[in-house]
């Protein structure tokens, strides 16, 4: 009994200490977006504020433009969802209920393209956006973001059809429903989970990107990750509005860690494994 | 035949983009990879054979790059696996809070990379920090913008906490995995928990072992957003890994032909280590 108690200890003690070592980072950039600049300065470091600054949010966003780019972002994340889930519900529902030639070279060559080092990319990217006018635009984004959400995409569908089972559709093959009359009263509907849990993540992924938004976007298209990196100037880091950008960055990937427990968890783990 | 076409017509959509995204700008940047083309001086490209490589393979810039990369991720693989191994043990635990726990084990996951980089940078800055002040009161002396040594550690820190996470949830589910009907046997032959790990629980999670292994070793190879945000590869080129160093040689100095055949060569390593990935999947699945 005793010896129990020890173990449950030890596990609560780590368990804390864990929490707190991944809570602290995040605890403390919320925290420092609603400091004044003297309590940022201030040494020994305030861990609760004393006056909450609203300034390190007005800043930014009414008087510095970043709402726009909080809408680019908007715009390219949902521009994406709609390319890549459609897109990827056909390919994994092909690749989950038929054996054809080339189907594992396909898959194989989805997973080069989501584990393909995205720095890479950026000499040809920018070039060809250049050539063809749409460089500094969200179709930019909205395309380039395919090269991983699409394969991810994939997988999460294809598991989600592997799931079904097969028998409910050959019944509606006997009753002579045709491909598109399946997947759209059939399959579709019953990977409705899989499909929604891709397309949130999806739009995480996209929203969360910096290298190809920084370098394919000048100031048009210019999204909400890329403004990060314009507070720190020649003359100093402005931390205040440095934090407040932060924690607007991070709010939609913790709100949906928050509300949306299940399907991210598994989808996040998923998003670095499925192979 | 028209059945024969169907599963071809059905990955057509994805398989065009990918083609667009993936196929088309790795020619091309082969190609340009050929030819010596500076965007900032307007000279027309010219080709150069494989010069670029041969000077690449001379570069110490580049090779000090790769090889400070492999380091990184060598040491964050190690711990990361160590740590998140723990974690999965801890999580696969019956206790109270135990759900909470696991969300927050999550969130490094959904955070921006390049807020990661900022966060810490709030975090370890010698004038704001908390860091910085937490190590002087035991008498450290730590300024990353000065310490090569300290900015190489400090990133290897942010990267696991970053990571560690996936490395705990896909463990958690190789564990779960494991029948209850083998560490029960165990339990009546009295066995005692090294010998547990030792002889259940590694051998039989040792595939999702090397595979999180795999993954995990690519991943950091690549690693950009947190390390440019945070200290742009310095001081000197303490933190200067691949990635970085081809985003600064393309993007100051415009050198679009030299930086196609440092990407050429990255893109290789990294599809090599994929396909040695995909065949330990293979293993696995048969």
């Amino acid at each position: 009994m005793k010896l129990a108690s020890l173990s449950s200890l030890l596990t609560y003690l780590a368990v804390i200490l864990i929490s707190l070592a991944i809570l602290f980072p995040i605890y403390w950039t919320i925290i420092t977006s609603l400091k004044s600049l003297t309590d940022i300065f201030s040494m020994p470091p305030v861990l609760i504020p004393s006056k909450i600054e609203p300034l390190n949010y007005y800043r930014p966003f009414v008087m510095e433009g970043y709402t726009k780019l909080l809408i680019n972002s908007l715009i390219a994340s949902i521009g994406n969802i709609i390319v890549v889930i459609p897109l990827s519900t056909l390919a994994a529902y092909s690749i989950s209920r038929y054996r054809f030639f080339g189907a594992d070279t396909f898959q194989f060559f989805a997973l080069t393209c989501r584990m393909a080092p995205p720095a890479a990319f950026i000499v040809p990217y920018y070039i060809m956006f250049r050539t063809i006018g749409l460089y500094d635009t969200p179709a930019a984004l909205v395309i380039v973001y395919c090269i991983f959400n699409i394969p991810f995409a994939l997988w999460i569908i294809k598991s989600g059809f592997d799931s079904i089972p097969r028998e409910i559709e050959e019944s509606a093959l006997v009753d002579g429903a045709s491909l598109t009359t399946r997947l759209y009263k059939i399959s579709v509907p019953l990977c409705a989970p899989s499909i929604a849990a891709a397309a949130i993540l999806t739009f995480l992924f996209s929203w969360n990107e910096y290298l190809f938004a920084s370098v394919l976007t000048g100031f048009h298209a210019r999204t909400i990750t890329t403004g990060l990196t314009a507070f720190v100037t020649e003359v100093g880091i402005r931390w205040g509005e440095m934090a407040a950008v932060s924690t607007v960055c991070m709010l939609p990937g913790i709100l949906l860690v928050l509300f949306l427990q299940k399907y991210i968890v598994s989808g996040l783990a998923l998003g670095g494994v499925k192979a | 035949m028209r059945k024969n076409l169907t599963p071809w017509l059905l990955i057509l959509g994805a398989f065009t983009i990918l083609l667009f995204n993936d196929i088309i700008p790795t020619l091309y940047a082969f190609y340009l990879s050929l030819f010596v083309y500076n965007m900032v001086s307007g000279a027309p490209p010219k080709f150069a054979y494989l010069n670029n490589y041969v000077n690449l393979l001379r570069d110490p810039d580049i090779n000090a790059s790769f090889l400070r990369g492999f380091t990184f991720s060598i040491l964050t693989t190690i711990l990361a696996i160590i740590l998140g191994l723990g974690i999965a043990f801890l999580m696969a635990k019956d206790f109270r809070g135990n759900r909470l726990f696991r969300v927050v084990v999550c969130l490094p996951l959904a955070i921006p990379y390049i807020t990661i980089g900022s966060m810490w940078k709030l975090m370890c800055s010698p004038n704001i920090g908390v860091i910085p002040y937490f190590l002087r009161t035991l008498g450290i002396v730590y300024d990353i913008s000065s310490s090569g040594l300290q900015a190489f550690i400090t990133t290897l820190v942010i990267d696991v906490w970053h990571w560690t996470p996936l490395v705990a949830l896909v463990l958690l589910a190789a564990l779960a995995s494991i029948p209850q009907s083998i560490l029960e046997a165990a339990e009546v032959d009295g066995a005692t928990r090294l010998q547990k790990l030792k002889h259940i629980y590694l051998p039989m999670m040792s595939f999702d072992i090397l595979f999180v292994i795999l993954i995990r070793f690519m991943d950091s190879l690549k690693i950009f957003d947190e390390v440019w945000m945070l200290t742009g590869g310095g001081p000197g080129a303490s933190t200067r890994y691949v990635s970085i160093a081809l985003y600064s040689i393309v993007l100051k100095r415009w050198d679009m032909g030299y930086g196609a055949a440092i990407s050429m060569v990255f893109a290789y390593v990294i599809i090599f280590l994929s396909w040695i990935m995909n065949k330990t999947l293979q293993v696995r699945r048969t």
